[in-house]
């Protein structure tokens, strides 16, 4: 029976229309779940701002971060240099600005290191279990035993100085948390029924492997990556400021806090720059990571209210 | 008629939903009196566990909230205690069972410190009187062994073994109400007939109410004494339970009952067609949100939510049901 | 989609002998779950497989299909033993046999949308082109009562019995000779229990596919199955038609509903559902030395017959298997039912 403004219900069934009626792939639905939370907004305008102005720094800059002029000093904040300069009279503001690319590239770098490194292996191990899993769980574990910085020391001691190098190294650092996630995400994911369902329709296991386990194992991983290149950025900061990362006349904003801690006798604002900059992104992964994770709880816990 | 032991009032509870807050259980009326099994039926969605989990205020924080009603246990209302004194009812004077014995015991802790908690936690017993109690329970709610067993981990028990225990810690220190939340749903249902048979007993001698939560309406109709039926948040019935089943007054019960596989071979099987509102759904239903489905509806169905009221020929049975065409159908019900 | 190899000539599934044990280890430490299961399926008829949980139902079907190491066995599709063919020949089994799991929230990718869930067994056994495939998803779709503006959506969209309708579209989708569903309905509310099982049901009509259905409850079992396989303890106890089971006649005495208050546990136990005719307290008859026998008598039963509800239906219940030693000293009956 029909009734009018009441929808119909026949042998062709309507289903819940739970966000809005077009159908909407899960990709669609993490990002309006991402949307509708301020604070991801917030975060996500901050990392988008900071890339926009990675990119752009050339035409963002005021000045050239590179360009000397002793007789300014570290002068004060003014209209021309409004975060102040430097002990060679170089600009605060576009150092920080250029320093975005190499601070942002380096966290980068090291994500995508460990993410390579991180993500076949412990996928392998998950699914595979046995000596396979054994074998490489044990390097894995033995990668993570060695204190973090001294690895990475070690690492750019063998490959030789330089930002890319030492970027590598802290991959290489962060690649064992990725193997034990991808591992743990795979292990959680090959007893669900429809990876059973998929062997008995008869899919291949390499299949089953790439559509159905890896794609469902991404969503703790994505919140790692955002965790993760917090972290790079600290790590960056922590080598360049030993020196070991970037090289000067380059500047990242590690290098920069390492230059004004050094004159911190002389000025305490040099650093509050920089590390305001390595502060405030760092948070806004941290920020977005956390809702990231909530958007994929969600998408994974549906299922009937009571 | 003397006082109802619980009473829930005009409850309502909302969900963030699509953006907005929207209810899932609206303007909820119950009365709980003692010695009395009360069955609160309805298909998955329809706000009989999150009713439950109100009373105990277990709701989970931030995307549930309580937006109006009150639950009168005791001249007190649950729902405005502040988190302390609601502690100090909870487990003494109202427990609660849940469905999933595996999850709602502690796997860390052995069986028989599950059930002493509550002893020592809300009657102050020694370590050693509350072990003694506890044993004497797992014993009362048919455990075998239970010395031994109370000193397994939940791990090593049967699921209907587990639940059993989830009973023990329940009623360990003798509340006056039990709310159960389909304690029988996660079972065979071999052990779900025991456990009802258990329940039954521990209500019949003790002083002793239980709010039996369920989807199967064929559990609740061994059980319970009255029965009220949930649709998608609302009461549409409420009756005793021999009169529900002889005569539903709502055409959703009558549906519900028609449902109920049997042991007979009937030749032409019935179901529900359609499924129940979403939250968001409901906005779009301004009148009988059962209309849809209903087989009985009419176009005076959709125009507004029906008041639940007594039936016309009642018969001074203490029944009420929301819908217009109560009086006027003449609905099926089954033999018990 | 009347599957090759004729109706009623052998059986489409033929299992025979299947012992399966868990744990690591040597097979003398192993739990043996399934002890030397038989089973034989036709073509449109539907095969019951019920127990308690721990009998060793999903183990033997899982055992069966190849999903779980085996330790010995046979499983016959048609002409070709699963469990003996080579990983190659396996996999194109797979198209003849299909299998609809327990819980429908996670026996669907959450990930991919339903039309790719339903198209999966055309992609991996057929060569058919997507659009070809999407077309046979949608005639699926609608025959399993699910509308064509399903195919983009996600399986969180769906309601518990609308995915299990969609997890037997995808069964069905290839055109399987046999359908294996573990325990299909009981994740489901009761109300809507019902429209799978008709589902089911018409399936093998329609279609002739022979079905072997793992249940717990004999209700669910009553309105679908042409026979019923009994298990206790990864044995098949009892095998015999489903009217046998449920219609043989009964003594005088008609089980009463049990009170409510007190649940009456003398009533009695109707024999309809007892396998075997001894009464208790009786010896075992023909039990010879070296055998192990087993007493079988139900527990007291709330089982119901004529229109009354189903509620709390009792399976057989199996006291524990008696030794017996020595033709002399028969064992007695144990069991607490009191008639």
């Amino acid at each position: 029976m029909t009734l009018t403004g009441v929808p119909a219900d026949g042998p062709a069934e309507i289903p819940s229309l739970s966000s809005g009626d077009r159908a909407v792939g899960p990709l669609r639905r993490v990002a309006s779940e991402l949307w509708r939370r301020r604070l991801a907004r917030v975060s996500g305008a901050v990392l988008l701002m900071m890339i926009v102005i990675a990119v752009l720094a050339p035409l963002v800059a005021p000045d050239d971060p590179e360009a000397q002029d002793l007789g300014d000093s570290l002068a004060s904040p003014s209209w021309a240099h409004p975060l102040a300069t430097d002990q060679l009279g170089r600009d605060i503001l576009s150092r920080l600005i250029f320093g975005a690319r190499l601070s942002l590239g380096a966290a980068a770098i090291a994500v995508a290191v460990a993410t390579l490194l991180g993500v076949l292996p412990g996928l392998v191990a998950g699914y595979l279990g046995g000596w396979v899993e054994a074998v490489v769980m044990r390097i894995t574990d033995a990668l993570m035993s060695f204190p973090p910085l001294i690895l990475a020391l070690a690492i750019t001691g063998v490959l030789g100085p330089g930002l890319g190098n030492a970027m590598t190294a802290v991959g290489v650092v962060f690649a064992p948390r990725f193997v034990r996630l991808t591992r743990a995400s795979v292990i959680d994911i090959r007893e669900a029924d429809f990876v059973h369902a998929a062997r008995s329709i008869g899919v291949a296991e390499r299949a089953i492997l790439g559509r159905h386990v890896l794609p469902n194992a991404l969503g703790p991983l994505v919140v790692q990556v955002t965790v993760t290149a917090g972290f790079a950025m600290l790590a960056e900061a922590s080598l360049s400021f030993l020196g070991l990362g970037v090289q000067p006349p380059e500047a990242s904003w590690g290098s920069m806090i390492g230059e004004a801690a050094r004159l911190i006798s002389r000025t305490k604002l040099l650093v509050i720059w920089p590390g305001l900059a390595i502060t405030v992104t760092v948070l806004a992964l941290g920020f977005l990571g956390d809702s990231l994770r909530q958007a994929l709880g969600l998408e994974q816990g549906s299922g009937d209210d009571a | 008629m003397p006082e109802p032991l619980l009473e829930v009032r005009d409850l309502t509870v909302e969900v963030r939903a699509g953006g907005a807050w929207r209810p899932v259980v609206e303007d909820l009326s119950l009365d709980i009196h003692r010695h009395e099994i009360l069955g609160l039926v309805g298909e998955s969605g329809s706000g009989k566990s999150v009713t439950a989990l109100a009373v105990m205020g277990l709701l989970p924080e931030g995307r549930v909230r309580v937006a109006r009603g009150e639950a009168r246990f005791a001249g007190r209302d649950l729902l405005a205690l502040p988190a302390r004194r609601l502690n100090a009812v909870r487990g003494a004077e109202i427990a609660m069972v849940f469905q999933d014995p595996l999850t709602s015991l502690n796997p860390l802790l052995r069986v028989g410190s599950q059930v002493a908690e509550p002893l020592r936690r809300h009657r102050g017993l020694s370590r050693r009187a509350a072990a003694a109690e506890a044993t004497r329970w797992l014993e009362r709610v048919g455990l075998p062994e239970p010395e031994r067993l109370g000193r397994c981990y939940p791990f090593e028990l049967s699921g209907g073994m587990r639940q059993r225990v989830a009973i023990a810690t329940a009623l360990a220190c003798g509340p006056q109400l039990l709310l159960a939340d389909e304690p029988t749903t996660a079972l065979d249902v071999t052990v779900q007939s025991e456990i009802l048979r258990l329940l039954g007993e521990l209500q019949a001698e003790g002083d002793l109410s239980i709010v039996f939560v369920s989807h199967d309406l064929a559990v609740v109709a061994e059980l319970c004494d009255r029965v009220a039926v949930m649709y998608a948040g609302q009461v549409v019935e409420q009756a005793p339970a021999d009169d529900l089943f002889a005569r539903p007054r709502s055409p959703y019960a009558e549906g519900l009952l028609r449902a109920m596989p049997r042991l007979v071979k009937t030749p032409d099987s019935y179901w529900i067609e359609g499924r129940p509102p979403t939250a968001v759904d409901l906005a779009r239903l301004p009148g009988c949100r059962f209309a849809p489905r209903c087989d009985h509806a009419v176009p005076a169905c959709a125009e507004a939510v029906p008041p639940l009221v007594a039936p016309a020929d009642r018969d001074g049975v203490d029944r009420a049901v929301r819908c217009i065409r109560a009086d006027e159908l003449r609905l099926e019900g089954v033999d018990r | 989609m009347t599957p090759a190899g004729g109706s009623g000539t052998g059986p489409v599934l033929d299992v025979r002998g299947l012992v399966v044990s868990y744990g690591a280890g040597p097979a003398a430490t192993r739990r043996p779950v399934v002890r030397g299961v038989d089973l034989a399926v036709r073509s449109g008829e539907v095969v019951a497989l019920v127990g308690e949980s721990g009998s060793g139902k999903s183990s033997t079907i899982r055992g069966a299909l190849g999903l779980v190491p085996v330790d010995a066995g046979e499983a016959w599709i048609g002409d070709v033993d699963l469990l003996a063919a080579s990983r190659r020949e396996r996999q194109r089994l797979r198209a003849r046999v299909q299998l609809v799991f327990q819980d429908p929230y996670s026996s669907l990718d959450p990930l991919m949308s339903v039309a790719d869930l339903v198209a999966e067994p055309l992609r991996v056994h057929t060569g058919l082109s997507r659009p070809e495939r999407i077309e046979r998803v949608a005639g699926m779709l609608e025959r399993v009562g699910i509308g064509r503006d399903a195919l983009r959506r996600l399986p969180a969209d769906f309601s518990g019995g609308q995915r299990q309708r969609i997890a037997i579209a995808r069964a069905l989708v290839v055109g399987p000779q046999v359908l294996v569903c573990d325990e299909p309905v009981s994740a489901l509310d009761v109300s809507t229990q019902n429209q799978v099982l008709a589902l089911i049901r018409s399936t093998c009509d329609r279609d002739g596919v022979g079905v072997l259905l793992v249940a717990h409850d004999l209700a669910v079992v009553r309105q679908v199955a042409d026979r019923v396989a009994v298990m206790y303890r990864g044995e098949i106890v009892e095998e015999r038609s489903c009217d046998e089971l449920f219609d043989a006649p009964p003594p005088p005495l008609h089980p009463r509903a049990a009170r409510r208050r007190a649940p009456d546990r003398r009533s009695p136990c109707p024999p309809s559902v007892r396998p075997r005719c001894w009464s208790p307290g009786s010896a075992i008859p023909s039990a010879r030395a070296g055998t192990t026998a087993t007493c079988g008598c139900p527990t007291s039963t709330t089982a119901r017959s004529g229109a009354s509800t189903r509620a709390s239906v009792e399976l057989v219940r199996w006291t524990l298997p008696v030794a017996v030693s020595d033709e002399r000293s028969r064992p007695r009956c144990r069991c607490r039912c009191k008639h």
